[in-house]
């Protein structure tokens, strides 16, 4: 079930402004396998990007959290919790054509890594919106 | 332990540089002292009037926690002369002298320079047991009396000495106001202490410094309990973080970045912000001292579309010494970096990292090169103050061969090479010359030549009598000093006895006439002498023509040391003067044989004609034994002539072969 981020989602925007991340210790940040599985369930993409701010936040809570997404977006959002559907999955590569070249190679390298990266990419959003 | 005691920059001196610094710059009665030397020192003291005459073979120092300098000056062969209320001499005595002064900064000028004060410094007077033996034997019951004037007597004379400047030990100190390292050190508060020690080699001369006015208050010398020199440097410098920072880190970082004044950099150096650098801003940039490395930290930010980028950065700094120049090391680690972006920017990352990398890169090369150029100048042109200016005689330029790095600061130390005057022997010295004091006119009239040149030439035969007048002066040997002169020819020696009379010697005499060969005579000369004092007049007889002789000197002084001189006397009672442009027309003759000799055959070294304006005697034996070796019978008469023209000249030449042992005798005897 969503937490209670869930239920405080702000309104997305293609602004290049960026959103405040939650200010996490670096001992605080929690490895990506730790999460358990189940913690949102995603049919959509429009259903994904409402839910984008706790998803965003979430990631920024997990230790190279950011890294992860750059490196494989799909399996971290599942690795965080977040069930996509096929049809999800089919809408987001759909929408982000870059996300055909991915490879699990580099997310395993970064997934198996207990120390803090010395670039730490910080997340503000997940993909760019489709436009109405 | 510490190196700095909260100054901001220590200099050390070692006692070997303090040795150094006193033979070339400390100076006793006017005479170097650069052992072995000299002192002649009045006694004057409880009614007893007289002079001691010293020879110190060495100088010590001491330097002591109470900031005293002991100095001791063994010496030698050394002799006191009383001469009121009665006139006696006690030698040879040998001991040692033991002067402990104050040493401190004192001001000159605008200047503080670096004083000993002799104005009451305690002298202690140590002579050997033999010495006292001497002194008992000879002086009885008065023994402890003289020693205690004489000791007396010397206090008084050293205390008068005053306070001695070193004046090329200056520093520049500006009170109230922050000082600098280049392109003059200096101070804005400056002490001087000494670090004792038993072991003399880390024994050291402290200059203790403050060169931020914020930091006036600060520094206590008590608080070092070692010194940084270790017997193999003469110098050693520390400079502190702060001082590092100050003088060398920020206005480094603000000549690399292109920035000023310093305080328009951003932290740790400035206040501002960020400084843009690169397209990127350094928003942050500091320095640490650890064990060996100076680490630089820095932080830089950079944006551009899709992206924000937050980026750290360190780099180890480490210095060596090769050849006397400072040379820096830098290692830079990756950068951390932290990069925001609004949504999935697809490549922007890898981007982002490659442009901050080479900033950081460009950054720290530059900082590291402008940081190190900073030190290497602070270092080798203001460390030493004025040190570094001292002509021959002085300190020269300090030479820097090791560089250490510390969480108390940055220190360098090295040698300072010092060029001594060559240190007196023991040995007499003549000084004098032979003067014509009357002169007679023999005989005159035509000289008919058929050699080189041919023609009729007026002559003028001249008696001339001479003196040869001779100072003689005895260094390091211990007074009184006994001389005694003789004359000597070949094997015979004859003894100068009294203070005046006549000596006859067998000379092998050379006579002018008849023109152009003259004569050898082999005849008892007359030499009249007079001994003064050191002074030592011989006088000729001009009927005995021209010889030489040497003059032989002996001297032995009271320890009974002898030291023995000889110089050669030459005197010309009969000389010939030729008229109607013969030398002129010598000299073209000569050309004209030589022109043609080299014409004529191979000639493997050019013969050079010495002109008849006093030639060293080598180049007239060099021209005739080079002539004589043509073989013809028009080169022996050149070689001939060559003894006419040249005169006495042409007597030395064949005298100094006699000293020489060369074969030119036997060659010339083949002539004739």
């Amino acid at each position: 079930m969503p937490d209670d981020d869930v239920t405080r989602q702000s309104p997305l925007t293609d602004s290049s402004e960026l959103r405040p991340l939650p200010k996490v210790p670096p001992e605080k940040l929690l490895h990506v396998s730790k999460h358990k599985p189940g913690w949102l369930k995603v049919d959509s993409f429009d259903e994904l990007m409402r839910h984008e701010k706790p998803i965003v936040d979430r990631i920024a809570r997990t230790l190279n959290g950011g890294n992860l997404f750059l490196a494989h977006p799909i399996r971290l959002l599942r690795d965080i919790g977040v069930d996509l559907s096929d049809r999800a999955v089919k809408e987001v590569i759909g929408s982000q054509p870059g996300l055909t070249g991915l490879s699990g190679l580099p997310y395993q390298a970064i997934k198996n890594s207990e120390e803090e990266q010395n670039v730490r990419v910080h997340v503000h959003g997940l993909f760019k919106r489709q436009k109405p | 332990m510490s190196m700095l005691a909260g100054f901001d920059i220590v200099t050390e001196l070692s006692n070997a540089a303090l040795v150094k610094l006193f033979k070339s710059q400390f100076k006793i009665d006017g005479v170097a002292a650069n052992p072995p030397f000299e002192l002649n020192l009045p006694v004057s003291s409880g009614g007893i009037v007289g002079n001691a005459h010293l020879i110190v073979t060495d100088i010590t120092l001491d330097l002591n926690a109470d900031d005293t300098v002991t100095i001791t000056l063994p010496f030698d062969r050394t002799s006191v002369t009383i001469t009121s209320p009665v006139a006696f001499t006690v030698c040879p005595l040998d001991g040692s002298i033991t002067i402990n002064a104050p040493i401190l900064l004192t001001d000159s000028g605008a200047q503080k320079v670096l004083a000993v004060d002799f104005t009451s410094s305690p002298v202690t007077v140590t002579f050997s047991a033999a010495s006292q033996n001497l002194i008992t034997t000879q002086l009885g019951p008065l023994a402890a009396v003289f020693i205690q004037n004489a000791t007396s007597g010397l206090s008084n004379f050293i205390h008068a000495m005053g306070l001695k400047k070193f004046d090329s030990v200056s520093f520049a100190v500006t009170p109230g106001s922050d000082g600098a390292l280049s392109p003059t050190l200096t101070y804005e508060r400056l002490e001087v202490h000494c670090l004792a020690s038993v072991d003399r080699s880390t024994q050291a001369l402290g200059l203790f410094g403050i060169l931020i006015n914020a930091n006036d208050a600060m520094g206590d010398h008590t608080q070092i309990d070692a010194s940084m020199v270790d017997g193999s440097h003469d110098v050693c410098v520390m400079f502190s973080p702060q001082v590092f920072d100050t003088f060398m880190f920020c206005p480094g970082v603000a000549t690399a970045l292109g920035v000023s004044p310093t305080s328009s950099l951003p932290t740790s150096c400035g206040t501002a912000g960020g400084v843009a650098v690169g397209g990127a801003t350094l928003t942050s940039l500091t320095d640490a001292f650890g064990s060996g490395v100076i680490t630089l930290g820095g932080s830089i930010t950079k944006s551009g579309f899709c992206y924000t980028a937050t980026g750290s950065f360190s780099a180890t700094l480490t210095f060596s010494v090769i050849g006397g120049v400072i040379t820096p090391s830098v290692s830079v680690g990756q950068p951390s970096v932290d990069i925001d972006i609004p949504w999935y920017c697809w490549l922007v990352v890898g981007v982002v990292l490659g442009v901050i990398g080479v900033i950081v890169v460009a950054i720290v090369d530059e900082v590291v090169e402008a940081v190190a150029s900073s030190v290497a100048k602070s270092a080798l042109a203001g460390a030493l103050g004025k040190l570094g200016g001292v002509p021959a005689g002085g300190f020269g330029g300090a030479v820097f061969d090791s560089i250490a790095i510390s969480p108390e600061g940055l220190g360098l130390c090295g040698v300072i090479p010092v060029q001594l005057l060559a240190p007196a022997t023991t040995s007499i010295t003549v000084s004098g010359s032979v003067t014509t004091t009357h002169s007679t006119v023999l005989s005159s009239g035509t000289f008919h030549s058929d050699d080189c040149p041919v023609g009729d030439f007026p002559y003028t035969e001249y008696g001339r009598q001479q003196t040869a007048s001779y100072q003689l002066a005895a260094t390091l040997v211990a007074l009184p000093v006994t001389i005694v002169c003789s004359l000597r020819s070949g094997t015979t020696s004859v003894p100068l006895t009294g203070t005046s009379g006549q000596v006859t010697l067998p000379v092998d005499a050379l006579f002018p006439m008849p023109l152009p060969g003259g004569t050898t005579v082999t005849e008892q000369a007359r030499i009249a002498y007079t001994i003064s004092g050191n002074l030592v007049e011989l006088t000729n007889v001009p009927a005995d023509g021209d010889y030489q002789v040497d003059l032989d000197i002996t001297a032995t002084d009271c320890s009974g040391f002898v030291v023995t001189r000889s110089v050669p006397i030459e005197f010309n009672g009969d000389v010939v003067v030729l008229g109607g442009g013969y030398y002129a027309k010598h000299r073209l003759c000569i050309r004209a044989f030589l022109d043609k000799i080299e014409r004529e055959r191979y000639i493997p070294h050019k013969i050079v004609w010495p002109p008849v304006d006093y030639p060293a005697p080598e180049e007239v034996r060099e021209f005739i034994r080079a002539v004589l070796a043509i073989g013809t019978d028009e080169a022996e008469q050149i070689a001939n002539s060559t003894r006419l023209a040249h005169g006495t000249s042409y007597h030395r030449a064949i005298w100094a072969r006699k000293s020489l042992g060369a074969s030119l005798a036997a060659t010339h005897g083949g002539t004739r």
